[in-house]
């Protein structure tokens, strides 16, 4: 059991260690987040597992187009759905602080809508599944749009908002009061925390996909 | 720090994501459990259509 379960553990482990340090060590004061400078360790987590959630998806697309295999189709579905459900909690984690530090739910920034544009591009992944009866042809035809909507995601996420120099979130564009120069004490609970939410996600999309497996009669040879 | 009573909410916290991780730990669980059911039934299928 240690021998398969040791990362679902470390995870555990890290996560816990993260929610406890977090809330006790020494921040710095900045003006405007103040104490909520703390969310570093729980919202961007979930961003963090959301892209190695849809990275996986694309690494079982390509998989999968290689070489037809079913079992390819149902992890990068999977991963595709858990990558989604990260995303939502960065989404609204991100919401509730923007509310009290900006003033507002949702502000027009380009870190805001390109997340929420690849969320889209994922939601119209699930759509696209949702509509197509036949399984060879909706794990070939939904394969090759998630490379697509990966591609959206990277630079929806990834390469837009860091031209942008107008970013009020924290970390982008001409902001730069964490990340950066990100205060060491702080590193030390950062860096496990995004491993640990990682790692759990991995195993949620592990328990996932083996329940679908179960019912569909899919074969997972990993288990 | 002590003032603050941070520790509370910390604890708090933990408490619940420690009950999160065991729930998933049992489902994990079950679910090797009812994989392995699984297996097995399909080995005898097999084992069955071949006599």
């Amino acid at each position: 059991m240690i021998k398969t379960m040791w990362w679902k553990f470390l995870g555990v482990f890290l996560v816990l260690y993260s929610i406890i340090a977090g809330l006790l060590i020494d921040v710095p004061a900045l003006p405007v987040i103040h104490q909520t400078i703390r969310n570093l360790f729980y919202h961007v987590p979930m961003w963090f597992s959301m892209f190695f959630m849809l990275g996986t998806s694309l690494v079982f697309s390509v998989r999968y187009l290689s070489g037809f295999r079913m079992k390819d189709d149902l992890i990068a579905s999977g991963a595709a759905n858990t990558g989604l459900f990260m995303g939502s909690l960065g989404l609204l984690t991100g919401m509730i602080w923007a509310r009290f530090t900006w003033g507002d739910f949702w502000t027009n920034d380009p870190q805001l809508n390109g997340a929420a544009v690849s969320m889209m591009a994922y939601l119209a992944y699930v759509v696209l599944r949702g509509s197509i009866d036949e399984s060879a042809m909706r794990a070939r035809i939904s394969a090759v749009y998630n490379i697509f909507a990966f591609m959206l995601l990277v630079i929806f996420l990834g390469v837009l908002p860091r031209l942008a120099d107008s970013s009020l979130h924290p970390g982008k564009g001409g902001n730069t009061s964490t990340m950066e120069g990100l205060d060491p004490l702080m590193r030390m609970v950062f860096y496990p925390a995004a491993i640990g939410w990682i790692l759990i996600a991995f195993w949620l999309l592990q328990l996932h996909n083996r329940r679908r497996a179960l019912v569909q009669g899919v074969k997972l040879n990993n288990q | 720090m002590e003032s603050d009573k941070f520790f509370v909410v910390a604890i708090v916290m933990a408490i619940i994501f420690t009950g999160l991780a065991v729930y998933l730990f049992l489902l994990d669980r079950k679910l090797s459990r009812i994989e392995k059911k699984q297996s097995e039934m399909m080995e005898e299928l097999k084992r069955k259509e071949q006599e």
